[in-house]
Protein backbone atom coordinates (compact mmCIF):
# COMPACT_ATOMS: atom_id res chain seq x y z
CA UNK A 1 0.00 0.00 0.00
CA UNK A 2 2.52 2.32 1.07
CA UNK A 3 5.14 1.61 -2.00
CA UNK A 4 1.99 2.12 -4.22
CA UNK A 5 1.21 5.43 -2.85
CA UNK A 6 4.74 6.46 -3.30
CA UNK A 7 4.19 5.30 -7.05
CA UNK A 8 1.25 7.28 -7.60
CA UNK A 9 3.67 9.98 -5.56
CA UNK A 10 5.87 9.85 -7.75
CA UNK A 11 4.19 10.10 -10.51
CA UNK A 12 2.34 12.95 -9.39
CA UNK A 13 6.04 14.73 -8.75
CA UNK A 14 7.07 13.08 -12.27
CA UNK A 15 4.08 15.03 -14.21
CA UNK A 16 4.66 18.25 -11.91
CA UNK A 17 8.33 18.46 -12.68
CA UNK A 18 7.50 17.33 -16.77
CA UNK A 19 4.56 20.17 -16.48
CA UNK A 20 7.51 22.89 -14.90
CA UNK A 21 10.09 21.59 -17.88
CA UNK A 22 7.31 22.72 -20.37
CA UNK A 23 9.17 25.33 -22.44
CA UNK A 24 12.70 24.84 -21.69
CA UNK A 25 14.93 24.76 -24.73
CA UNK A 26 16.84 21.47 -25.04
CA UNK A 27 20.24 22.43 -24.97
CA UNK A 28 21.20 19.13 -27.18
CA UNK A 29 18.81 20.02 -29.84
CA UNK A 30 17.64 23.68 -29.86
CA UNK A 31 21.06 25.31 -28.89
CA UNK A 32 21.20 27.90 -31.81
CA UNK A 33 17.55 29.15 -30.42
CA UNK A 34 18.75 29.00 -26.31
CA UNK A 35 22.05 30.91 -27.97
CA UNK A 36 19.49 34.05 -29.54
CA UNK A 37 17.38 33.81 -26.52
CA UNK A 38 19.91 34.08 -23.91
CA UNK A 39 22.37 35.87 -25.02
CA UNK A 40 22.02 39.23 -23.90
CA UNK A 41 21.29 37.73 -21.02
CA UNK A 42 24.34 35.68 -20.06
CA UNK A 43 26.34 39.45 -21.54
CA UNK A 44 24.95 41.43 -18.55
CA UNK A 45 25.80 39.04 -16.11
CA UNK A 46 29.73 38.74 -17.29
CA UNK A 47 29.63 42.36 -17.58
CA UNK A 48 28.47 42.61 -14.21
CA UNK A 49 31.26 40.77 -13.43
CA UNK A 50 33.99 41.68 -15.19
CA UNK A 51 32.85 45.16 -15.49
CA UNK A 52 34.51 45.27 -19.08
CA UNK A 53 32.06 46.02 -22.01
CA UNK A 54 34.77 44.36 -24.66
CA UNK A 55 36.04 42.04 -22.67
CA UNK A 56 32.26 40.68 -21.97
CA UNK A 57 31.49 40.54 -25.52
CA UNK A 58 34.88 37.90 -25.42
CA UNK A 59 34.02 36.33 -22.60
CA UNK A 60 29.82 35.90 -24.00
CA UNK A 61 31.12 34.12 -26.63
CA UNK A 62 33.50 31.84 -24.91
CA UNK A 63 30.80 31.19 -22.54
CA UNK A 64 28.54 30.13 -24.99
CA UNK A 65 31.17 27.91 -26.98
CA UNK A 66 31.50 26.06 -23.71
CA UNK A 67 27.93 25.26 -23.36
CA UNK A 68 27.86 24.25 -26.72
CA UNK A 69 30.59 21.96 -26.30
CA UNK A 70 29.11 20.64 -23.19
CA UNK A 71 25.58 20.64 -24.35
CA UNK A 72 24.91 16.90 -24.68
CA UNK A 73 26.08 17.09 -20.46
CA UNK A 74 23.27 19.20 -19.23
CA UNK A 75 20.61 17.68 -17.15
CA UNK A 76 17.09 19.14 -16.66
CA UNK A 77 17.33 19.65 -13.31
CA UNK A 78 17.19 23.50 -13.67
CA UNK A 79 16.49 25.56 -16.43
CA UNK A 80 18.66 26.06 -19.37
CA UNK A 81 19.02 30.05 -18.45
CA UNK A 82 20.53 28.75 -15.40
CA UNK A 83 22.66 26.00 -16.48
CA UNK A 84 23.74 29.10 -18.76
CA UNK A 85 24.38 31.04 -16.14
CA UNK A 86 26.54 29.10 -13.86
CA UNK A 87 29.14 28.40 -17.22
CA UNK A 88 29.13 32.40 -17.57
CA UNK A 89 29.59 33.25 -13.72
CA UNK A 90 32.50 30.78 -13.77
CA UNK A 91 33.71 31.69 -17.26
CA UNK A 92 34.07 35.41 -15.68
CA UNK A 93 35.29 34.52 -12.54
CA UNK A 94 38.57 32.18 -14.33
CA UNK A 95 39.34 35.39 -16.84
CA UNK A 96 39.51 37.62 -14.03
CA UNK A 97 41.88 35.04 -12.17
CA UNK A 98 44.08 34.67 -14.99
CA UNK A 99 44.12 37.94 -15.50
CA UNK A 100 45.14 39.15 -11.89
CA UNK A 101 47.90 36.23 -12.91
CA UNK A 102 48.54 37.85 -15.96
CA UNK A 103 49.79 40.74 -14.19
CA UNK A 104 52.66 39.24 -12.70
CA UNK A 105 54.10 37.27 -16.39
CA UNK A 106 55.84 39.65 -18.34
CA UNK A 107 54.59 38.23 -21.91
CA UNK A 108 51.61 39.77 -23.30
CA UNK A 109 48.61 38.11 -23.45
CA UNK A 110 45.35 38.95 -24.98
CA UNK A 111 43.55 39.75 -22.16
CA UNK A 112 43.29 43.68 -22.18
CA UNK A 113 46.19 46.20 -21.70
CA UNK A 114 45.98 48.24 -18.74
CA UNK A 115 45.42 51.61 -20.58
CA UNK A 116 42.27 50.35 -21.75
CA UNK A 117 41.04 49.22 -18.40
CA UNK A 118 42.23 52.82 -16.96
CA UNK A 119 39.94 54.60 -19.84
CA UNK A 120 36.46 51.88 -18.63
CA UNK A 121 37.54 53.32 -15.17
CA UNK A 122 36.98 56.57 -15.45
CA UNK A 123 34.29 56.15 -17.63
CA UNK A 124 32.31 54.29 -15.44
CA UNK A 125 28.84 55.84 -13.68
CA UNK A 126 27.53 55.63 -10.28
CA UNK A 127 26.40 51.71 -10.41
CA UNK A 128 29.62 50.59 -12.28
CA UNK A 129 31.96 52.18 -9.56
CA UNK A 130 30.07 50.93 -6.53
CA UNK A 131 29.71 47.19 -8.66
CA UNK A 132 33.76 47.47 -8.90
CA UNK A 133 34.27 48.08 -5.00
CA UNK A 134 32.51 44.57 -4.52
CA UNK A 135 34.43 41.35 -5.26
CA UNK A 136 33.32 39.40 -8.29
CA UNK A 137 31.37 36.88 -6.28
CA UNK A 138 29.43 39.60 -4.86
CA UNK A 139 28.99 41.26 -8.31
CA UNK A 140 27.37 37.92 -9.78
CA UNK A 141 25.30 37.22 -6.59
CA UNK A 142 23.67 41.04 -6.90
CA UNK A 143 23.45 40.87 -10.74
CA UNK A 144 21.75 37.61 -10.55
CA UNK A 145 19.21 38.44 -7.60
CA UNK A 146 18.35 42.53 -8.69
CA UNK A 147 17.96 42.20 -12.40
CA UNK A 148 17.37 38.42 -12.96
CA UNK A 149 15.38 38.36 -10.30
CA UNK A 150 16.82 34.80 -9.41
CA UNK A 151 15.64 33.32 -6.04
CA UNK A 152 18.23 32.32 -3.16
CA UNK A 153 18.26 28.86 -3.98
CA UNK A 154 18.81 29.36 -7.64
CA UNK A 155 21.62 31.77 -7.12
CA UNK A 156 22.97 28.96 -4.89
CA UNK A 157 22.81 26.61 -7.42
CA UNK A 158 24.34 28.68 -9.87
CA UNK A 159 26.99 29.94 -7.64
CA UNK A 160 27.12 26.56 -6.35
CA UNK A 161 27.43 27.81 -2.52
CA UNK A 162 24.61 27.55 0.12
CA UNK A 163 21.45 29.21 -0.19
CA UNK A 164 22.17 31.46 3.74
CA UNK A 165 25.30 32.27 2.19
CA UNK A 166 23.98 33.82 -0.49
CA UNK A 167 22.15 35.94 1.60
CA UNK A 168 24.95 36.89 3.72
CA UNK A 169 26.85 37.86 0.63
CA UNK A 170 24.31 40.05 -0.71
CA UNK A 171 23.31 42.14 2.27
CA UNK A 172 26.96 42.08 2.29
CA UNK A 173 26.76 43.60 -1.13
CA UNK A 174 23.73 45.72 -0.76
CA UNK A 175 25.85 47.80 2.15
CA UNK A 176 28.59 48.33 0.34
CA UNK A 177 27.12 49.58 -2.48
CA UNK A 178 24.84 51.74 -0.72
CA UNK A 179 27.62 53.29 1.39
CA UNK A 180 28.98 53.90 -2.50
CA UNK A 181 25.70 55.61 -3.75
CA UNK A 182 23.63 56.54 -1.14
CA UNK A 183 21.59 59.76 -0.89
CA UNK A 184 23.82 60.50 2.07
CA UNK A 185 26.94 62.90 0.09
CA UNK A 186 28.91 62.41 3.43
CA UNK A 187 28.57 58.57 2.92
CA UNK A 188 30.26 58.56 -0.62
CA UNK A 189 32.99 60.73 0.87
CA UNK B 1 16.86 42.53 14.52
CA UNK B 2 14.09 44.20 12.98
CA UNK B 3 16.98 47.35 12.92
CA UNK B 4 19.32 45.17 10.56
CA UNK B 5 16.29 43.91 8.28
CA UNK B 6 15.51 47.51 8.27
CA UNK B 7 18.74 48.56 7.17
CA UNK B 8 18.95 45.64 4.42
CA UNK B 9 15.66 46.36 2.88
CA UNK B 10 16.91 50.47 2.46
CA UNK B 11 20.03 49.71 1.36
CA UNK B 12 17.93 47.58 -1.40
CA UNK B 13 15.59 50.35 -1.87
CA UNK B 14 17.97 52.87 -2.82
CA UNK B 15 20.73 50.41 -4.81
CA UNK B 16 18.19 47.78 -6.50
CA UNK B 17 16.33 50.18 -9.10
CA UNK B 18 19.70 51.64 -9.81
CA UNK B 19 21.17 48.74 -10.41
CA UNK B 20 18.43 47.84 -12.70
CA UNK B 21 18.42 50.94 -14.67
CA UNK B 22 22.23 50.64 -15.15
CA UNK B 23 22.17 46.83 -16.42
CA UNK B 24 19.09 47.23 -18.89
CA UNK B 25 20.96 49.87 -20.99
CA UNK B 26 23.96 47.28 -21.42
CA UNK B 27 23.56 45.75 -24.40
CA UNK B 28 26.52 44.16 -26.68
CA UNK B 29 27.43 45.66 -29.77
CA UNK B 30 28.17 42.50 -31.60
CA UNK B 31 24.86 40.73 -30.74
CA UNK B 32 25.06 36.67 -31.08
CA UNK B 33 27.39 35.43 -33.68
CA UNK B 34 26.28 31.95 -34.25
CA UNK B 35 28.97 31.60 -36.74
CA UNK B 36 32.06 32.81 -35.01
CA UNK B 37 30.32 30.85 -31.98
CA UNK B 38 31.12 27.34 -34.12
CA UNK B 39 34.41 28.46 -34.91
CA UNK B 40 35.31 29.07 -31.35
CA UNK B 41 33.87 25.52 -30.17
CA UNK B 42 35.73 24.14 -33.21
CA UNK B 43 39.05 25.99 -32.25
CA UNK B 44 39.04 26.16 -28.78
CA UNK B 45 42.27 23.88 -28.38
CA UNK B 46 43.92 26.95 -29.44
CA UNK B 47 43.32 29.15 -26.19
CA UNK B 48 46.28 30.62 -25.55
CA UNK B 49 46.49 29.12 -21.63
CA UNK B 50 46.03 25.88 -23.17
CA UNK B 51 48.72 26.30 -26.05
CA UNK B 52 51.32 27.35 -23.40
CA UNK B 53 50.13 25.08 -20.87
CA UNK B 54 51.36 22.39 -23.74
CA UNK B 55 54.28 24.17 -24.49
CA UNK B 56 55.32 24.29 -21.10
CA UNK B 57 54.82 20.61 -20.23
CA UNK B 58 56.74 19.86 -23.10
CA UNK B 59 59.85 22.24 -22.35
CA UNK B 60 59.58 20.68 -18.57
CA UNK B 61 59.70 17.13 -20.38
CA UNK B 62 62.89 17.64 -22.59
CA UNK B 63 64.86 20.00 -19.84
CA UNK B 64 64.22 16.50 -17.96
CA UNK B 65 65.35 14.18 -20.64
CA UNK B 66 68.19 16.26 -21.39
CA UNK B 67 68.95 16.56 -18.01
CA UNK B 68 69.24 12.45 -17.47
CA UNK B 69 71.17 12.05 -20.94
CA UNK B 70 73.84 14.20 -19.41
CA UNK B 71 73.94 12.51 -16.35
CA UNK B 72 73.97 9.38 -18.22
CA UNK B 73 76.50 10.32 -20.42
CA UNK B 74 78.57 13.05 -19.56
CA UNK B 75 82.17 12.24 -19.66
CA UNK B 76 84.05 10.20 -16.74
CA UNK B 77 85.69 12.24 -14.04
CA UNK B 78 85.32 12.70 -10.28
CA UNK B 79 82.58 15.34 -10.11
CA UNK B 80 80.28 13.06 -13.15
CA UNK B 81 81.37 10.29 -10.97
CA UNK B 82 79.75 12.00 -7.60
CA UNK B 83 76.81 13.14 -9.35
CA UNK B 84 76.33 9.63 -11.33
CA UNK B 85 76.76 8.00 -7.89
CA UNK B 86 74.43 10.07 -5.97
CA UNK B 87 71.75 10.34 -8.70
CA UNK B 88 71.65 6.89 -9.63
CA UNK B 89 72.14 5.11 -6.03
CA UNK B 90 69.34 3.40 -4.86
Amino acid sequence: MASCVMTVRDEQASLAKDKSREGWLDPATQFPLLYEQEYQSVYRTVRAIVLDAQEAEDLTQDCFARAYRAREKYQPTAPPSAWLHRIAVNTAISHLRRRKLARFLPIKTELGSDDRRLVQAEARGAVEEALAELSPKLRAAVVLQYFHDCSREEIAQILGIPSGTVASRIAKAMAQMRKRMGPDPEARA
Amino acid sequence: MSEVSRSVEDDERIVGPALRTEIRGWRSRSGPDLHDLMRRADHSWRHPIMVFSGAGVAALALLLLAAIMFVAMAPPGPAAEIIRERLLAP
